[in-house]
């Protein structure tokens, strides 16, 4: 995270402190999406997801003079909704039966190596994924998407199963290659530096 | 192996698609260097592009109406409204502390054990309020009412705990490795037997780490971590 996002971050968020309603909705704009896409991440059902974030919400506006934000905003906010998620799990609201692989995927999920996505960037790949031909889209969204497997992929498409190995891999590949190319991520710096 | 094809089976892995055969290849490719690279661009992709699919679903101007309905952003009032919510808390739970316990002079105070098997996880509320949520494989001891000057309960395993405030009774975690001891806050411990390291991550609050001597190892703010391992007594405080 860039030291002028974090000094941004923590301008929006002081002055909310302050009872400025704007800031507020500046900082849920920046992290609304992005932390309902990290609880989803975990529950894999984004209504819920949507529930814990939006009390989440709720609740720092409700605390704020009480919070003291020691590090950054954004790690703040994950390490609170991963404890929401924590909460709900162990709560009786909870659906999931099978909540240990649940936790374990929590537990080996270091916060810093979490990266959220900005709205904005997602908007972006979007519009790089129209850019895919459209059985190839089609494909991925099958797969990423919906959680298909490629057979049943391949059942739904009346395609072979290698066709959908390939188209897959191909899309993925197109992406790493155009995202690189948006400088949009980091991630991808250290392929060039070899 | 190409990189094309550890691309391909990196890919298939994380789509839960790999076939048996291809199994056994993916874990040959494991050790070659640019597996790792290749394996989190992979995860990377998969990742975005999943995100990017679901970002559209989620109803982000719904859920702002709602939240807006809420909360109010009139610091004075809100201030005031909260202050007498915690003046009458406190009046009530004063005078009950006072009435109760002249009738209660002899209650008792039996050991209370909680075990909680692999695969399990339990909620339970102490007498003084206090919430803590057993992970598995946890063994949890408390007093049904905590007389003495101390709220002491012992723990083997992982908790979270939700302390309820008194600052006249410290609440105090024994464990093998340490004592953790808090006057109200939330946090979480993990120590099982078997485990080399004992952590406690602080969630709000402020909680104090000493060893079994006594001797103050840390103090936590929000956020903060602590670990001590068992057996070298290695310790190290992290934000996280």
């Amino acid at each position: 995270m860039s030291l002028l996002k974090k000094i941004m971050d923590d301008t929006s968020w002081n002055k909310m402190k302050s009872g400025d309603k704007q800031a507020f909705r500046l900082i849920f704009d920046e992290y609304y999406s992005p932390l309902c896409l990290y609880a989803n991440s975990f529950i894999n059902d984004l209504d819920t997801a949507e529930d814990i974030v939006s009390d989440f919400f709720i609740k720092i506006c409700e605390k704020r003079e009480s919070i003291e934000i020691k590090f950054s905003v954004k790690q703040y906010f994950l390490f609170s909704v991963k404890n929401s998620v924590y909460s709900y799990l162990r709560s009786a609201a909870n659906k999931i039966t099978d909540i240990e692989p649940i936790l374990k995927k929590i537990d080996n999920t270091p916060l810093e190596e979490y990266d959220l996505e900005k709205e904005e960037v997602l908007l972006q790949v979007d519009k790089l994924i129209e850019k895919l031909p459209e059985q190839r889209r089609k494909i991925l969204k099958l797969s990423v998407f919906e959680r298909k497997t490629y057979i049943e992929i391949s059942e739904i498409l009346g395609i072979s199963v290698n066709t959908v190995n390939t188209q897959i891999s191909r899309a993925y590949k197109f992406l790493r290659d155009n995202l690189d190319d948006y400088h949009l991520f980091l991630l991808f710096m250290y392929k060039k530096s070899k | 192996m190409d990189k094309n094809k550890i691309w391909e089976l990196c890919v298939k892995d994380l789509n839960h698609c790999l076939s048996e055969e291809e199994k056994k290849d993916f874990n040959k490719v494991n050790n070659i260097s640019e597996f790792c690279s290749i394996q989190k661009q992979v995860k990377r992709i998969h990742q975005i592009s999943s995100d990017t699919f679901l970002v559209k679903k989620v109803n982000k101007e719904g859920e702002w109406k709602k939240i807006v309905r809420q909360i109010r952003f009139d610091a004075k009032k809100t201030f005031i409204l909260r202050f007498s919510k915690y003046a009458a808390i406190f009046i009530i739970a004063l005078s009950i502390g006072i009435i109760i316990p002249k009738f209660y002079s002899h209650s008792s105070k039996v050991a209370n054990k909680v075990e909680m098997n692999w695969g399990q996880m339990g909620k339970l509320v102490l007498s003084d309020g206090t919430h803590v949520w057993l992970n598995a494989g946890t063994t949890f001891e408390y007093p049904s009412s905590f007389d003495s000057g101390k709220r002491i309960v012992k723990l083997n395993g992982e908790a979270q705990f939700k302390v309820t405030k008194n600052k006249r009774k410290p609440f105090e975690v024994k464990t093998k490795s340490g004592i953790v001891r808090v006057y109200g806050t939330t946090f979480n411990i993990s120590s099982y037997e078997d485990d080399s390291d004992m952590a406690v991550t602080l969630i709000e609050g402020k909680v104090t780490i000493e060893d079994l001597n006594g001797k103050k190892l840390a103090v936590l703010n929000p956020s903060d971590q602590f670990k001590i391992n068992k057996s070298s007594l290695k310790k190290g405080l992290l934000q996280i």
